[in-house]
């Protein structure tokens, strides 16, 4: 999803952030709101995607100095929220592991994939749908997905999920090929 | 001849499909993307897939906007906390100093030493000063931007519109304050109370009593601009049905 502001609008943002101007921190806070809230739902459900966009725009005040402009800014502002919510995920991901319930989840979710949904591989019949595919997917693959519809380059990708340009590519490109492996089960599953 | 896509062959054009429905390439690989589409079957499968992906993504999008008047009211209050713990780390360490000479400048947190410390506001003066060398009219074009940014952000004079924080425009005073929280699980809400008052009042005076009736009493001597948030989060709790302050 495309940013309401510009680059530059938001540079100047950050050009207010860095001389401790509250105001210039709530219009960023603004601004970049519905993007980053919506990629926190998916990333980390709705019980955490709040807290997890304050903590974002929180160290956004407390490390704006750390920018340099090499990237832009809702990348670099993307990349925080990335990591923020990895560290939730590989929390979780602990706590599961010790009460091993990890495998259990996983049975469970692919019963529902078999049960709850029917859909033909290469259209996505409904938004519900796509979103419970999401789900199926790994951490690193969901967040590749989303950051592409976020309209991200393979670069941008890669400065966001902290890895080298041709490494995001390849990612998106399992990513898609899981997801469409994941819809071909359903299907066949359900047929 | 200079090749527009890496190797001009089909794996190249196939990686570029999700750049390509998302928007996000210049005009002439997009225009090669089109021109490899139109002789390519598998592409056009896949560039079907795509677009049916990432609009299915995008269509799932309810308004946000209470949520983020909510959390930028949140944010703030978070925010000024945040600053109160450094500054407060910082008189401390001011006092422990045993002299007043000795207090350096490095010794402060960051966030506090600005002035021409920013990378980003030195990239920017660079850009401006590198295209005053080259190109003087533009360069004191973006010099003079820069300027009138950074000063404006510098007076507070940017306009800040409905972004203003309804904190800045609360009077912090130190009250006395009851609310009522009538919920159909006591205990569990009373435990849930205690960590959101740690939240907002983590050096206030406060007592949470369970009334035999059903709900809870919350009493707290604090900041008056943290209540209403207070009240937002008890509202949340999925056993509460109503809060009221006395």
């Amino acid at each position: 999803m495309a940013l309401t502001s510009s680059n530059d609008e938001l540079l100047a943002m950050m050009a207010g952030i860095c001389s401790e101007d509250r105001n210039s921190m709530d219009r960023l806070f603004t601004t970049m709101y519905s993007s980053l809230y919506r990629f926190a739902v998916r990333m980390v459900g709705e019980n955490e995607a709040e807290d997890l966009v304050n903590e974002t725009m929180l160290e956004v005040w407390m490390h704006s100095e750390s920018f340099n402009g090499e990237s832009k800014v809702s990348t670099w502002i993307f990349g925080i929220l990335r990591m923020l919510s990895l560290k939730r995920y590989q929390k979780q991901s602990a706590k599961k592991r010790d009460k091993k319930e990890l495998a259990v989840h996983e049975e469970e979710l692919a019963e529902e994939l078999a049960q709850g949904m029917q859909t033909d591989a290469d259209t996505l019949a409904t938004v519900e749908e796509i979103e419970q595919y999401l789900e199926y997917l790994s951490d690193e693959h969901k967040s590749v997905i989303l950051l592409v519809t976020q309209g991200y380059t393979y670069k941008e990708i890669g400065v966001i999920e902290k890895c080298p340009e041709n490494t995001a590519k390849t990612r998106v490109f399992h990513a898609r090929k899981k997801l469409k492996e994941i819809m071909k089960s359903s299907v066949s599953t359900t047929v | 001849m200079t090749k527009i896509i890496e190797n001009d062959d089909h794996e190249d054009f196939f990686e570029l499909l999700p750049l390509y429905v998302n928007q996000s390439l210049d005009n002439a690989k997009m225009l090669a993307i089109e021109k490899h589409l139109k002789n390519c079957a598998e592409c056009q499968a896949e560039l079907a897939f795509e677009k049916s992906l990432q609009e299915s993504i995008n269509a799932n999008e309810t308004d946000v906007t209470e949520i983020s008047q909510r959390n930028l009211v949140k944010f703030n209050a978070q925010l000024d906390r945040r600053l109160t713990e450094v500054s407060r780390t910082e008189v401390s360490r001011t006092v422990e100093l045993p002299t007043e000479a000795s207090v350096a400048k490095s010794d402060l947190p960051a966030r506090r030493n600005h002035a021409g410390g920013s990378p980003l506001l030195e990239r920017i003066f660079d850009y401006g000063r590198s295209l005053l060398t080259y190109r003087p009219a533009i360069g004191a074009l973006a010099v003079g931007c820069c300027a009138v940014v950074v000063v404006s952000a510098l007076s507070g004079s940017i306009d800040s519109g409905d972004t203003q924080s309804p904190l800045r425009s609360c009077e912090h005073v130190v009250k006395h304050h009851e609310l009522r929280v009538v919920t159909t699980n006591s205990d569990s809400v009373s435990g849930s109370a205690k960590d959101i008052l740690q939240e907002y009042f983590p050096d206030a005076e406060s007592t949470i009593e369970v009334l035999d009736e059903g709900g809870i009493v919350v009493s707290v001597t604090g900041d008056t601009c943290m209540v209403p948030l207070l009240v937002n989060d008890l509202e949340k709790l999925s056993s509460v049905n109503s809060v009221t302050v006395n």
